[in-house]
C-alpha cells in the first residue's frame, strides 16, 4: 500500500540525452504543475551543441523545476529528484544531488558502451556508490517498448515514447493530473495517429506502473500555492518581452521596428516578433549588430518605434550607436537577454553579469535608463515600461535598456496576465513584489491594454511609390513637415501616456544627477517637423 | 504652387572644408540639382557617416543625420525602410564606406534597399590629417606608411557590382554637368544606387586625379553607344577573347568593333569587365559615367509588402488576443 505524504515543495531534474525529449517532458509537468495551482520556477538547460553526439556528457539536456504550496523565487540548487534516462545524464547531475535524493534511472542505456562512453568504469546502479541515495533502477526503454508494442512502431520509434513513461510515472508519483498531457498529445500529434497513440500509451503505461509497482512506497502531493485570482497562461520571457514591445509601441500608436541579427539566446524575439507582422511590426534581420541598432535608430528617426534586440556580446557592438540614440535624443530600446561568460561566452547558459556593461558601458557621458525584468511575465511589463521611458524621458527621448536578467533567456515561467504591476506599490523596497497582489487596480496588464484611446489614428503607410519623388507638390516649403500619413506626431499624446508608475528604482540609480544630452546643430533633428523642430530652429 | 530654388538647400551653416577641396563642387551641385528634381527639402534625409564628406549634411537645409563611422548605410536601411516617402541619401568616403563600413555598404547594395550613395573618394584619409585609405595606390607613402603602403586597393565599383548593386556610376567632382547627370539619374533609380566621386584633397592628396583628369584617360559611358574617347574619339575599348575588355585605337579594329555600352544588362559581367579599366596604382586611365542601371525589386517596397498595420482601433484588441494565447486558466 502507498502511503501519501504531504510535503512543501520538491525539485525535480529530468535529464538525458539531446534528443531524449527532456525539455517537452519538463514542459508538460509544468503545465501540470500549473493546473493544480503550484507555485514553480523553472530551469532548462541544454547544449550549445545543435546535435551533440549521443550519450555523452556534452549531450545532456535537463530541465529542472521546483514547485511549490507557496511562493518560490527560483528553480532551485539540488534536485530533491533526478531523472537519468543514460549514464551521461547521472554523471552530469549527480553531484548537484543531496544525500536521500531520488534517482530515477532508465537501465536500458546503462550498457557497458554507454558507461565507458563517459567515464564509468562500473555500472554505478550496480557497484553501490550510489549509496547515500535512493535509486530506483527500471527498465524504463523496455517497459515502454511493451507498452506501445500494439502499434506497430518499429523498436527505435517505440523506444522514442520512454520519456512519456517517466512523465507518466512522474505524474503518478506527485500526484498530478493526466488530462492536460493526454490532450497535448493529441493536440501535437493529430496529424500522426500511431505515434500519438504510442505517446499517450506510454504516458499511460508510467503512470499505471507508479500505481502497481511496489517500489515506490510513498506517493506525494503538494497543495496548491495561493494565487491571485485572474487569469493565467505559459510564457517564457522573450515572448513576454516581445508582446510588451508590441503592446507598448500600440500604446504609443506607433508602428514598431525591430533590427536583430540572431544570437542566442534573443533570437526568439526576433522569431516572435516576425510572426507579427499583421500587427505593424516591422523586423529587420540586419549583416551584423551594429547594422540592427543602426537601422532601429533609422526607424526611429523616422517616426517608428525602433527597437534592437541581442545578448551581451552583441550590445558590446551597440555601445556607439546606443550613445548616438543618447546624443540625438531619439527613442531606442535594447534588449539584453543575458548569457554567461565573456567574449563569446556560452549561448545556452544564462547569467546575470551584464549589469555594469549598460550602465557604464558607454564612452562619453551618455546615461540610458536600465530597468530589470525579475521573472518571464515580469518581461511584459518592463518591456512596455521601456518603451513608456524611451518615449517619454523629458528632454532626451532617448534609449531605454531593458536588461532581461536571468528569467528572460531559456528559462520558462509563468505570465499572470492579470497581474498587477509591481510597481504600482509605492516606494517599495527594491526587489518588486510581483507575487504580491497591488491594491492599485490600474497597473495590470490586462487593464493596461484596455486603457482609453489610442493617440490619433495614424494610418500605416505601406505605399510603394513609383519612385523616390513625393507624390505631392512642394507647396510651402518653409514649413518643416513631412506629408507623411503617420508622422502627425512621433511621440504620442500625453492622453495616452499609460498609468504604470514611474520606476524609482531607476531614476535614482541609473539617472540621478546625469547631465541631459544637449543638441547644438542643426544635424541630429528628427524629420517630423511640427512635435519636434529642428535643434537649429530651437536653439 | 511655389517653386523651389537653391537657396531653399542652402543651410545657414558655414562650410568647413580646406579651400579647394573638391567636396565644394559636389555640395554646390547636389543644391542645384534637388530644386530641378522637385524633391521638397523636408522629404529629403541626408544620412553621414564620419569624415571630411560627411560633414554634407550640415550645409543642406534639409533632414540630416552626422552619425558614427561607417554605420550611415545601415541608418539610413532602417529610414528608408520605415519612410517610403523620403529621399534618403548616403553621403561616405573612401575610408567610410570602404573600410570601416565595408559591410553594410555591400550589404545595402545586395539587398537593394532605396537609398542613393555618393562616395566621395579622394583616396585619403583626410580628416585623420593622411593616412593612406583602401583606395590608395600601393605604395603610397603617408604618415602612417613612410615605407609606402603594401595593401592593395579596392576598386570601389568592381566590389559594389560584385555585391549585385543595381545601379553603379562614377563621375568627377571637376564637372558640373557630368556630376548633375549622373546623381540626377541616380536618384531616380528605385533601389539601392551607388555613385563614386572622385574628389580632390589639396591637403592631403593633391593632384590624385590630375594626370587623369589632364589627359585622355576618362572613358565616358553612354548607353547604347560605342565606347570611345581621347582626342578625337579615337581610342575605344574592344573585348578579348577571355571575357575583359581592352583599350585599343578605333583607326586600327574600326568602329564596328567597339564594344557598345549597355548599362541594362542583366548580367553584370560586361560593367564589371569595363570596372576593370580602372588603374589601380596612379590613376591615368578610368571609365565614367553610368556602368550599370538595372531593375530589382526594391527591399523596403518588398519588406513593407509583408506588414500590415490593424486599424488603431483593433490593434489593442488583436493584441489583448495575442496575449491571451489558446492556453489559460483561471484561479478563482
Amino acid at each position: 500500500m502507498t502511503n501519501v505524504r504531504n510535503i512543501d515543495r520538491v525539485v525535480i531534474r529530468f535529464a538525458g540525452d539531446s534528443g531524449d525529449g527532456m525539455q517537452l517532458t519538463g514542459d508538460r509537468f509544468t503545465a501540470d504543475t500549473a493546473a493544480i495551482g503550484n507555485d514553480f520556477s523553472t530551469l532548462p538547460n541544454f547544449p550549445a551543441e545543435i546535435r551533440a553526439p549521443a550519450g555523452t556528457i556534452a549531450g545532456v539536456s535537463s530541465f529542472q523545476l521546483h514547485f511549490a504550496d507557496f511562493d518560490i523565487r527560483t528553480p532551485g540548487d539540488r534536485p530533491d529528484v533526478l531523472v537519468a534516462m543514460n549514464p551521461a545524464a547521472l554523471k552530469a547531475n549527480l553531484r548537484d544531488l543531496p544525500r536521500g535524493a531520488v534517482i530515477v534511472a532508465d537501465t536500458h542505456d546503462f550498457t557497458t558502451r554507454n558507461l565507458a562512453k563517459v567515464g564509468y568504469a562500473a555500472n554505478p546502479l550496480e557497484d553501490g556508490s550510489l549509496g547515500a541515495f535512493q535509486v530506483h533502477a527500471l527498465d524504463l526503454t523496455g517497459m515502454t517498448v511493451g507498452a506501445v508494442a500494439a502499434f506497430g512502431l518499429g523498436r527505435k520509434e517505440a523506444s522514442r515514447s520512454k520519456n512519456m513513461f517517466a512523465l507518466g510515472l512522474l505524474t503518478w508519483l506527485y500526484s498530478r493530473p493526466t488530462e492536460g498531457t493526454e490532450e497535448f498529445l493529441s493536440r501535437k500529434f493529430a496529424s500522426k495517429p500511431q505515434i500519438r497513440d504510442a505517446n499517450i500509451a506510454a504516458f499511460r503505461a508510467g503512470y499505471a506502473f507508479g500505481e502497481t509497482t511496489e517500489a515506490f512506497t510513498v506517493r506525494y502531493e503538494i497543495a496548491a500555492a495561493p494565487m491571485p485570482a485572474g487569469t493565467y497562461r505559459q510564457i517564457s520571457g522573450n515572448t513576454a518581452l516581445s508582446y510588451g514591445l508590441m503592446a507598448g509601441a500600440a500604446k504609443a500608436g506607433m508602428p514598431l521596428y525591430l533590427g536583430a541579427y540572431p544570437i542566442t539566446p534573443a533570437s526568439d524575439v526576433l522569431h516572435e516578433l516576425s510572426k507579427a507582422k499583421h500587427h505593424g511590426v516591422t523586423t529587420f534581420q540586419a549583416e551584423d549588430e551594429i547594422a540592427a541598432v543602426g537601422a532601429a535608430l533609422g526607424a526611429s528617426y523616422g517616426g517608428a518605434l525602433g527597437v534592437t534586440s541581442t545578448s551581451g556580446p552583441g550590445v558590446a557592438l551597440k555601445m556607439e550607436t546606443i550613445s548616438l540614440a543618447v546624443m540625438l535624443e531619439l527613442p531606442l530600446v535594447i534588449c539584453d537577454v543575458q548569457r554567461a561568460g565573456p567574449a563569446t561566452g556560452m549561448p545556452t547558459k544564462t547569467e546575470q553579469a551584464d549589469l555594469f556593461q549598460v550602465l557604464y558601458g558607454r564612452h562619453g557621458e551618455a546615461p540610458v535608463p536600465v530597468l530589470a525584468a525579475q521573472s518571464p511575465g515580469d518581461c511584459f511589463d518592463i518591456a512596455v515600461e521601456a518603451v513608456r521611458i524611451a518615449l517619454h524621458l523629458p528632454h532626451s527621448g532617448d534609449s531605454c535598456c531593458p536588461t532581461a536578467t536571468w528569467p528572460t533567456g531559456p528559462s520558462r515561467g509563468w505570465c499572470r496576465t492579470c497581474r498587477r504591476c509591481p510597481r504600482s506599490t509605492p516606494a517599495s523596497p527594491p526587489k518588486p513584489t510581483a507575487r504580491t497582489a497591488s491594491s492599485s487596480p490600474t497597473c495590470g496588464t490586462r487593464s493596461w491594454l484596455g486603457l482609453g484611446p489610442s493617440p490619433a489614428p495614424q494610418a500605416w503607410s505601406t505605399g510603394s511609390a513609383a519612385s523616390r519623388r513625393p507624390t505631392r507638390p512642394a507647396t510651402s516649403p518653409t514649413i518643416r513637415t513631412i506629408t507623411s500619413s503617420w508622422s502627425s506626431s512621433a511621440k504620442p499624446r500625453s492622453t495616452a501616456s499609460p498609468p504604470i508608475c514611474p520606476p524609482w528604482w531607476w531614476t535614482t540609480q541609473a539617472l540621478s544627477g546625469a547631465s541631459r544630452p544637449t543638441c547644438s546643430s542643426s544635424v541630429g533633428a528628427r524629420p517630423t517637423g511640427r512635435s519636434r523642430p529642428p535643434c537649429a530652429e530651437s536653439g | 504652387m511655389t517653386t523651389v530654388n537653391r537657396k531653399e538647400f542652402v543651410s545657414d551653416q558655414e562650410v568647413r572644408w580646406c579651400p579647394g577641396c573638391g567636396d565644394y563642387a559636389v555640395l554646390a551641385a547636389f543644391q542645384s540639382l534637388m530644386p530641378q528634381l522637385g524633391i521638397k527639402r523636408e522629404n529629403t534625409v541626408i544620412v553621414s557617416g564620419i569624415g571630411c564628406s560627411s560633414r554634407f549634411p550640415y550645409y543642406v537645409d534639409s533632414y540630416g543625420l552626422h552619425s558614427i563611422h561607417g554605420r550611415a548605410p545601415a541608418i539610413a536601411t532602417g529610414l528608408a525602410t520605415t519612410r517610403p516617402d523620403l529621399a534618403v541619401w548616403v553621403v561616405t568616403g573612401d575610408g567610410d564606406a570602404l573600410s570601416i563600413g565595408g559591410n553594410h555598404l555591400i550589404h545595402a547594395l545586395r539587398r537593394n534597399v532605396n537609398i542613393t550613395i555618393m562616395l566621395f573618394n579622394n583616396r585619403i584619409y583626410g580628416l585623420t590629417k593622411g593616412q593612406y585609405s583602401p583606395t590608395s595606390e600601393v605604395g603610397k607613402v603617408t604618415k602612417s606608411t613612410p615605407a609606402g603602403s603594401v595593401d592593395t586597393p579596392f576598386n570601389p565599383l568592381s566590389l559594389a557590382l560584385g555585391a549585385e548593386a543595381t545601379f553603379v556610376a562614377r563621375t568627377v567632382d571637376s564637372n558640373r554637368a557630368h556630376l548633375t547627370e549622373v546623381l540626377t539619374a541616380a536618384i531616380a533609380h528605385r533601389g539601392a544606387s551607388l555613385v563614386e566621386i572622385y574628389q580632390n584633397c589639396p591637403i592631403f592628396n593633391d593632384g590624385a586625379f590630375d594626370d587623369l583628369k589632364a589627359g585622355p584617360g576618362l572613358i565616358p559611358l553612354r548607353h547604347g553607344e560605342p565606347i570611345t574617347f581621347g582626342p578625337d574619339q579615337s581610342q575605344g575599348v574592344v573585348r578579348s577573347a577571355d571575357g575583359s575588355v581592352r583599350v585599343v585605337d578605333v583607326a586600327q579594329v574600326g568602329l564596328e568593333a567597339i564594344l557598345v555600352h549597355d548599362a541594362h544588362a542583366s548580367d553584370p559581367s560586361q560593367a564589371f569587365a569595363i570596372s576593370r579599366l580602372t588603374d589601380s596604382g596612379v590613376l591615368r586611365q578610368a571609365p565614367i559615367g553610368i556602368f550599370r542601371n538595372v531593375e530589382r525589386p526594391a527591399f523596403d517596397d518588398a519588406m513593407r509588402a509583408q506588414v500590415s498595420m490593424p486599424a488603431p482601433e483593433e490593434r489593442l484588441a488583436a493584441l489583448q488576443a495575442l496575449v491571451s494565447g489558446q492556453d489559460t486558466w483561471t484561479v478563482a
